[in-house]
């Protein structure tokens, strides 16, 4: 779940109902409520994160995806018939004090372990010095499978569906009591909660749904189902600390079809102070084609997000913990992120120091290896002997290599070599044949390239073939060769 | 009693610590860094020094067998005595009648960082005693190389009847 600490101008509320997913976005401006949108889908083989997706919260159907668009403020609502909601007095405490209180009560009258199990409170003023306390609580590995499945809506709260409902019949619902029971009817079940002055001060569900009263006309004994609900209901509303001299009304929440006003019907013969209540459309901008029914049919996530657009006050947060545990899991990723980045600039650090250290304490020690007289002496030499050896051409060598090739008739008369220039032999062969034989050996040699003749001539007098030949050798020929 | 600090003072001091940290640690670092980077300087030099001296056995014995034996230059007036003694002494020793030797001059060179005297040679010898010379030149230490030569035989004799070359050599050696 996302932290917010500010009020959002417009907020995506969501909450499964009746099978099936509903969502709503609605903005507040200037006292203006505007419904943006609102969307469902059944819930049969979909999850979340596909109703997330429809809603464009998510690129891919894992959730993980990032979508094009920068993600408005949003609201999930639990469903009610997980929690359990118990209502206790205290003495009027200091607030660290009631907390234990609260949880030693709860522990009492939790079914379960109170580690598995999750509890929200908030307080009502008593008229009798004393202090109302409306506990909900819900087990905890539910709300955890509920917070992952709702991940890819981003949700910045998760809150009660039935505190939807009634803020739902707050805003947009024609009657307007302090105190009073309100009823809302589901498909399969029926939600019922005690609202004092805007909150909800208890909460319960009836396993008796539209589905099941509308078809009571067809049963066998007609009139049976809507006498069992309303004594179900007398039974809760017993639970809430009702009795026949309290002037609680019960509003039933409706559309204006005829099986709600049969339960009205039903619910008064029963005893109970009761009546409808339809959606009105006062100061609310509507999308068009969304009409009053539909405001029935969003109540829960139309009350959500008005409830997520007021500054929050005490709402009943079953995931404060989950909350918690997962800000502490970010914040121990983002402290190892953090230490395992301060490990790697110290080690870089100390790497610098090493390194510096070992370059400062080796140019120092070479220095002074440099300084010392004997080697200087001996680089000097070292350097004279390469600058010589790479100006001492081997003379020799060039001599052996110009008898080392094919030179059968061939007389040479003048070999002339210098620094910088092609080396010049001038000789005599028996033919032609000869002579090139002669140039093709020495091509041959290492060291020896580019034989060229420039001038070949044959002697009249002794018929042979004067000629002369060029070549480069090694490196002593070049022009930077010469000293 | 002291108040405690907001979330903003605290803020606001933890940036001014860190910023008088870096402030520091920039100061301290430049130094630091220019220390190192000299002496990175220093090493690249030296290391390129030592170059020069390290050569693996190989390297070392092949240069040994081109230059088996070297003085350091010596003065002008010095060297070319002593060069030209030498060389003397070596075409004797190898048979070679030669003309007086001529001394052509020191020149400095861009390639070497010592200027160059060359001395000429010009005689007569059989072809044998030039190899000679040739093979037992390398001996003279304060020869760097032949410079120059020219061989001419009598191109009319018979190449079986050529007793005698002429040679015209120009060595080099180095001076201070």
């Amino acid at each position: 779940m996302e932290k917010t600490a500010r009020t959002a101008h417009s907020v995506v509320a969501a909450a499964r109902e009746d099978a099936r997913f509903k969502a709503v976005e609605v903005r507040k401006q200037d006292g203006v409520v505007e419904i943006l949108w609102a969307r469902s889908l059944p819930a049969d083989s979909r999850t979340w994160t596909d109703f997330a997706a429809a809603c464009g919260f998510a690129t891919s159907a894992d959730g993980r995806g990032e979508s094009q668009r920068k993600y408005p403020a949003s609201v999930v609502g639990l469903d009610s018939t997980g929690v359990a909601f118990y209502r206790i007095s205290v003495p009027t405490v200091g607030a660290d004090e009631m907390a234990a209180i609260v949880r030693m009560q709860a522990e009492s009258l939790l079914p379960l372990p109170s580690d598995q199990i999750e509890v929200a409170w908030r307080t009502t003023p008593s008229t009798n010095g004393k202090i109302d306390i409306t506990i909900a609580a819900a087990r905890g590995e539910y709300l955890l499978r509920f917070a992952d499945s709702v991940r890819s809506f981003r949700p910045n709260d998760i809150l009660l569906s039935c505190e939807g409902t009634a803020r739902a019949w707050r805003d947009f619902f024609s009657d307007r009591e302090r105190e009073a029971l309100i009823a809302s009817l589901g498909a399969e079940n029926t939600q019922v909660c005690l609202v004092q002055n805007g909150l909800v001060t208890h909460a319960a569900v009836l396993d008796t749904g539209m589905n099941h009263l509308a078809s009571s006309n067809d049963d066998a004994a007609p009139g049976q189902v809507m006498e069992r609900f309303a004594q179900d209901m007398r039974t809760i509303l017993g639970t809430f600390g009702w009795n026949e001299s309290s002037d609680w009304p019960v509003l039933v929440l409706s559309d204006g079809t005829e099986v709600i006003d049969r339960v009205v019907e039903s619910l008064s013969a029963a005893g109970l102070h009761a009546r409808a209540t339809t959606p009105r459309a006062h100061n609310v901008r509507m999308p068009s084609g969304f009409e009053m029914r539909h405001v029935y049919e969003y109540r829960v996530p139309l009350g959500l997000a008005m409830a997520a657009l007021e500054t929050p006050t005490q709402t009943l947060d079953l995931f404060e913990r989950i909350k918690e545990s997962d800000e502490r899991k970010a914040k121990s990723i983002w402290n190892s992120v953090v230490l395992a980045g301060a490990a790697a600039a110290v080690m870089l650090v100390l790497l610098l120091i090493v390194w510096r250290s070992v370059d400062v304490s080796l140019a120092k020690r070479l220095d002074t290896q440099m300084a010392d007289p004997n080697f200087q002496a001996a680089r000097q030499r070292q350097v004279l002997l390469k600058t010589v050896a790479r100006h001492r051409p081997d003379i020799l060598q060039l001599l052996a290599d110009l008898s080392a090739g094919q030179n059968a008739g061939i007389a040479l008369d003048s070999l002339y070599f210098k620094k910088g220039q092609a080396v010049t032999i001038m000789g005599q062969a028996g033919n032609m044949d000869q002579m090139y034989t002669f140039q093709d050996g020495l091509r041959e040699q290492r060291g020896i390239a580019d034989v060229e003749i420039p001038n070949a001539t044959r002697d009249p007098k002794t018929k042979k073939i004067k000629f002369t030949m060029t070549f480069h050798y090694k490196n002593y020929t070049k022009k930077d060769a010469v000293l | 009693m002291a108040r405690k600090l907001n979330e903003r003072e605290k803020r606001v001091i933890q940036i001014g610590v860190i910023a008088a940290v870096a402030i520091f640690a920039f100061t301290l670092g430049a130094d630091w860094l220019k220390g190192w980077g000299e002496a990175r300087t220093a090493l690249a030099k030296a290391r390129s020094r030592l170059a020069d001296v390290e050569a693996d056995r190989a390297k070392q014995a092949a240069l040994l067998s081109i230059v088996p034996v070297f003085e350091l230059p010596q003065p002008e007036d010095r060297q070319k005595f002593l060069f030209r003694d030498t060389l003397l002494e070596q075409l004797k020793k190898a048979g070679i009648n030669s003309e007086p030797l001529q001394i052509l001059g020191t020149r400095r060179t861009k390639a070497v960082p010592y200027k160059v005297l060359k001395v000429k040679v010009k005689g007569k010898c059989k072809f044998d005693q030039l190899l000679a010379f040739l093979a037992n030149a390398q001996e003279n230490p304060y020869l760097v190389g032949v410079e120059e030569l020219r061989i001419q035989c009598d191109s009319k004799q018979p190449p079986d009847k050529r007793k005698e070359i002429e040679i015209e050599l120009t060595v080099s050696t180095f001076v201070e």
